[in-house]
């Protein structure tokens, strides 16, 4: 039973913010950090100056940091409700629901031999590093993960022409035909362009190749629209993520579950949003982040662009809380 | 920061020291010249004491410090020295560590439980004893024939002794001992299911107090360096026993037989019957000595003063040890204190004018918004109009320059002025006058000004730092952080970890030369000191409702005192009670909230001005006040009348306290203070 007064909303911010720091937030944690990202803030009178700290702060209160271990459960969990599940789903259903736990886990090994594995992007991005703590994660053989340039082989094959001459080309085909389904993982889908741009040709090229081939694409994290715009290309069997960002999570959005409820009358929706647009346009196009995302997320391996720059940016003499590592 | 190696308080605790620790950072608390708690103790007597205190008070390491172990490491592992010198051997148990409560219910007989547990009880204590003496004896080169014989007798202390076949060294003596015990761990383990206790597995093999006692009278017969030695069994956590189990313990402390006698330490709360089994009580003074350790450490600020100062820096000397670095004392206190940021009033008064710069002061908000409330109910006087009331305010405003402190003081007078005036008095004779006080203070003359300025800047301050939302660093320094402990080491040691963990994550570097610990850390730390204090308060079931419901309406009632428009008394954290004219129920969880030490009587009590009769008084625990922003010298007090105190502290009154609450803020608060019931009464700026 809480009977006494709180502490001043500035105080009672920054508690919040360093027991997350001793906590969840350890792995990024360092010691003067807070303090030394509000020092960002001097382009105010000092009344103006300490709402906007507040502002910031508030915002910092509800950031989502998904630490390693965090996203090592992720990763489980795509694997298992992603994955797994639907797999033994269908292998009940075609087997009269049936409850043998032994056939259905012979059955599903089978399945997972016929399923392969791959990051998304360049080796030196993260939905590529990721696959390695999910193999660990999943307890999987590494036979189970392949690169793109394994998908397909090329071969040298001759044809005859008409006047019966003989022209050599090269002819590409599914390297493995025994091989039912391809599972493309990544991190962070906010806009759907990895898939739309990158993803799409070698997709289509499978389809091409085979129409019944499964490919699937599971994200960690993706926002509604990216989804979406991934699913309109209706070209992956299933598309889907562990945890879906909506348009609540749009921090200034009309829909924010950031403002439903706010601690005191000075964190204002508007007043933050100008602070962050303030400093931001500084650091950023957009201001708010990629894509207009205002996220508040970041994960241990990197902070998405989607995320409001004025966590992740470093232009400009800027320091960050949670830094970003942008790709070049 | 890895808070475990940088911190030297890291541990708050006895329970958590090593030996080695206890020792290293004991403080014998000197009461007055040749007085200490070692004296009071006094291990040269028989008579047995009993240790209270409430948590953290330092029980615990003063019982482990009269322990065997501690003994060895201060007579470097010399028991002939121990033996000869301290003549004691102090054997520490925890009575926790019998898990008492499981002597109950499944089942079984209240008589059986009874008799089970005294049983269990002196096998655990023997198993205790023995595995020391057992230590003792093998560094003394005693003739394997002289321990035989003394097993031989420890065993014919047993009803059924012809029948025990066990090596006749100490080693099988324990190992028998602990078999005995194990068997009852598993019957008591197995009785929920069986519902009944094996009488052949529990079987009592002798009669109470036949071993506790029996053990060191043949020791001490058997072995002759023994012959003056006394054995102090030292009882920690007697809270945690049931209280028939209490009496069986107060009954073999008061049957006590040389060379045995019994220290027991107990928290406030838990020192809950003095009666035996027989149902006599044991007499203060003749058959023990409690020794109220709160109470001897309060009554000595300034040697409390002198112990926690060399509390922390034993702490610090030995973690500067640690880095390789020896600094003297002195030095090692100045350059600690230093690092505490001062308590700078001119610094908040300028963070104040800096957030409201461009704005109108919420002080002077509240007073528009006052004397518009009284416009509506014709309680402002001559005040009509809002127009009026913005030159009204002009005229506050007048030489302040813009310092809300300033502004403050002038409110409270016109605020004392409004209440007094007569019906046709007008706002602007009370500025006026006001004005003439304030601008004879300006100029260093005697005026109002002098006594509200003296008494009232604490209040005022603390009211401004809360209507600006900053906080409220009178709460700063080490000295006030020894004076909010109130007594308690715990508090102490932890305030000083908190400050040193707050300032570590804001990157202060308190530990680093040149660090420092800003009066945020330390306002963070002291708020987290009382939090704590507040929610391990260990208040549990209806009482524990109760109480907080109590200290809800006792802290409502101090806000509202301290933070109004016209305070009657300054710095109020006491009250006074006529308790004759008070209930039971109310004066009863008074005392709950003593024995929690969320409450802390003054012995001296309050003299009445017009009875010149003594009253019961008491202060709202210093440690727990920053939650309420209350002030924690001692300075006002307040009366609580019959129908306040029982609806404050009274279950079945509380529903009347709201009512009281809001008549009392209508006393202190304008316009309604204007009102003719309130205007009548002639206390309300008496001091």
């Amino acid at each position: 039973m809480k009977n006494y007064d709180d502490l001043p909303i500035y105080e009672k911010l920054f508690n919040k913010i360093y027991v997350y720091g001793q906590t969840i937030w350890k792995d990024k944690w360092e010691d003067g950090i807070v303090d030394e990202w509000l020092e960002n803030y001097i382009d105010s009178d000092k009344d103006l100056l300490i709402k906007e700290q507040i502002n910031v702060l508030y915002l910092l209160s509800k950031f989502m940091y998904f630490g390693n271990k965090e996203l090592r459960q992720l990763l489980w969990s795509l694997y298992r409700d992603l994955f797994k599940y639907p797999i033994i789903e269908s292998i009940r259903k075609e087997n009269n629901n049936s409850t043998n736990l032994d056939f259905i886990n012979n059955e599903f090994q089978k399945e997972l031999e016929r399923s392969r594995f791959l990051g998304v992007g360049n080796p030196s991005e993260s939905g590529i590093h990721l696959l390695y703590y999910f193999r660990q994660e999943c307890k999987l053989s590494k036979e189970y993960f392949i690169n793109f340039n394994d998908i397909f082989v090329t071969k040298q094959v001759e044809e005859t022409l008409n006047g019966g001459k003989r022209r050599p080309y090269l002819m590409s085909e599914i390297a493995d035909k025994n091989i039912k389904r391809y599972i493309f993982i990544d991190d962070f889908c906010g806009s759907g362009s990895q898939a739309t741009g990158y993803l799409k040709t070698i997709v289509k090229n499978i389809k091409f190749e085979n129409k019944d081939i499964e490919v699937n694409y599971f994200m960690l994290f993706a926002t509604e629209h990216g989804i979406n715009e991934v699913r309109k290309l209706e070209l992956f069997n299933t598309v889907d993520a562990v945890y879906t960002i909506d348009e609540s999570f749009r921090t200034f959005s009309d829909n924010s579950r950031y403002f439903i409820f706010v601690p005191n009358e000075q964190i204002e929706k508007e007043f933050s949003k100008n602070t962050c647009l303030k400093y931001g346009q500084k650091l950023f196009f957009p201001p708010l982040g990629y894509g207009n995302c205002q996220l508040l997320l970041g994960l241990f391996h990197n902070t998405p662009d989607n995320t409001l720059p004025i966590f992740w940016s470093e232009v400009n003499e800027w320091k960050p809380i949670f830094k970003r590592y942008p790709k070049f | 920061m890895n808070n475990e190696i940088e911190n030297p308080f890291s541990v708050t605790k006895a329970t958590e020291f090593s030996d080695l620790e206890i020792n290293e950072y004991w403080v014998n608390f000197n009461t007055e010249k040749d007085v200490s708690i070692v004296t009071l103790l006094n291990p040269n007597e028989y008579l047995p004491k009993y240790l209270i205190g409430g948590k953290g008070c330092g029980k615990t390491h003063i019982l482990r410090y009269f322990s065997f172990p501690l003994q060895k490491i201060r007579n470097e592992n010399n028991i002939q020295k121990i033996l000869k010198n301290d003549k004691y051997i102090g054997f520490y148990s925890i009575l926790g560590g019998l898990t008492s409560s499981r002597f109950k219910e499944k089942g079984i007989d209240d008589y059986q439980w009874y008799s089970i547990f005294e049983y269990y009880f002196e096998l655990y204590i023997c198993n205790n004893i023995l595995a020391t003496i057992k230590e003792i004896i093998s560094s003394l080169d005693i003739h394997q024939s002289i321990e035989e014989k003394l097993i031989l007798n420890i065993i014919k202390l047993f009803n059924n002794y012809e029948e025990i076949k066990v090596n006749l060294t100490f080693d099988g003596l324990i190992h028998f001992i602990e078999n005995l015990r194990r068997k009852i761990d598993s019957q008591i383990l197995n009785a929920a299911f069986t519902r009944k206790l094996e009488f052949e597995e529990v079987k009592v093999l002798f009669s109470p107090g036949e071993l506790i006692f029996g053990i060191p009278n043949k020791i001490v017969d058997e072995i002759k360096i023994f012959e003056d030695v006394k054995f102090i069994l030292i009882f920690d956590e007697y809270e945690k026993l049931f209280e028939w189990q209490k009496k069986f313990l107060n009954t073999l402390v008061w049957d006590k037989k040389t060379p045995v006698t019994f220290w027991i330490g107990a928290r406030r709360y838990g020192y809950t019957t003095r009666e035996t089994k027989s149902g006599q009580e044991m007499k203060s003074g003749s058959e023990f000595q409690p020794i109220n350790l709160d109470d001897i450490i309060r009554k000595n600020e300034k040697l409390y003063k002198q112990f926690a100062e060399q509390l922390y820096l034993n702490r610090l000397a030995k973690y500067y040890e640690t880095k390789n670095r020896k600094i003297n004392p002195e030095e090692l206190n100045a350059r600690f204190c230093n690092k505490f940021e001062p308590m700078n009033e001119e610094k908040l008064i300028r963070d104040i004018i800096q957030r409201n710069n461009g704005k109108e002061y919420k002080h002077l908000k509240n007073l528009k918004k006052k004397l518009l409330q009284g416009i509506k109910f014709k309680l402002s006087l001559d005040i009509t109009n809002e127009n009026q009331i913005d030159s009204l305010i002009k005229e506050i405003k007048l030489y302040t320059n813009n310092n809300p402190l300033e502004q403050k003081y002038k409110i409270f007078l016109l605020y004392q002025l409004w209440f007094q005036a007569n019906k046709n008095e007008s706002f602007k004779n009370i500025l006026k006058k006001v004005n003439i006080e304030y601008e004879k203070n300006i100029e260093g003359l005697n005026s109002d000004f002098k006594e509200i300025k003296d008494k009232r800047k604490k209040d005022f301050i603390a009211q401004l730092a809360k209507e600006n939302d900053i906080i409220n660093t009178e709460y700063s320094g080490i000295d006030k952080f020894i004076e909010i402990s109130q007594g308690n080491a715990r508090s102490f040691i932890l305030l000083l970890k908190k400050s040193i963990e707050f300032a570590g994550i804001r990157g202060e570097k308190p530990m680093e030369e040149g660090g420092s610990i800003s009066l945020e850390s330390q306002y963070l730390s002291v708020y987290d000191t009382a939090r704590w204090f507040y929610e391990d308060a260990e208040l549990i079931g209806e009482v524990g409702k109760n109480t907080y419901r109590s200290l809800k309406n006792l802290t409502d009632y101090f806000v509202e005192e301290r933070y109004c428009d016209k305070p009657v008394d300054t710095t109020i954290s006491c009250f006074y009670i006529k308790a004759e004219e008070l209930s039971t129920e109310a004066l009863s969880y008074i005392d709950t909230m003593i024995m929690h030490s969320i409450l802390i009587e003054d012995e001296e009590g309050r003299i009445e001005k017009n009875t010149k009769r003594k009253e019961r008084l008491f202060q709202l625990n210093k440690t727990i006040a920053p939650l309420w922003n209350l002030p924690t010298v001692v300075r006002g007090s307040i009366f609580l009348s019959k129908e306040v105190a029982e609806s404050i502290f009274n279950f079945n009154r509380h529903n009347y306290f709201d009512s009281l609450l809001k008549r009392r803020r209508d006393q202190l608060n304008a316009p309604n203070f204007r009102k003719k019931k309130y205007n009548n009464r002639s206390d309300l700026f008496s001091n």
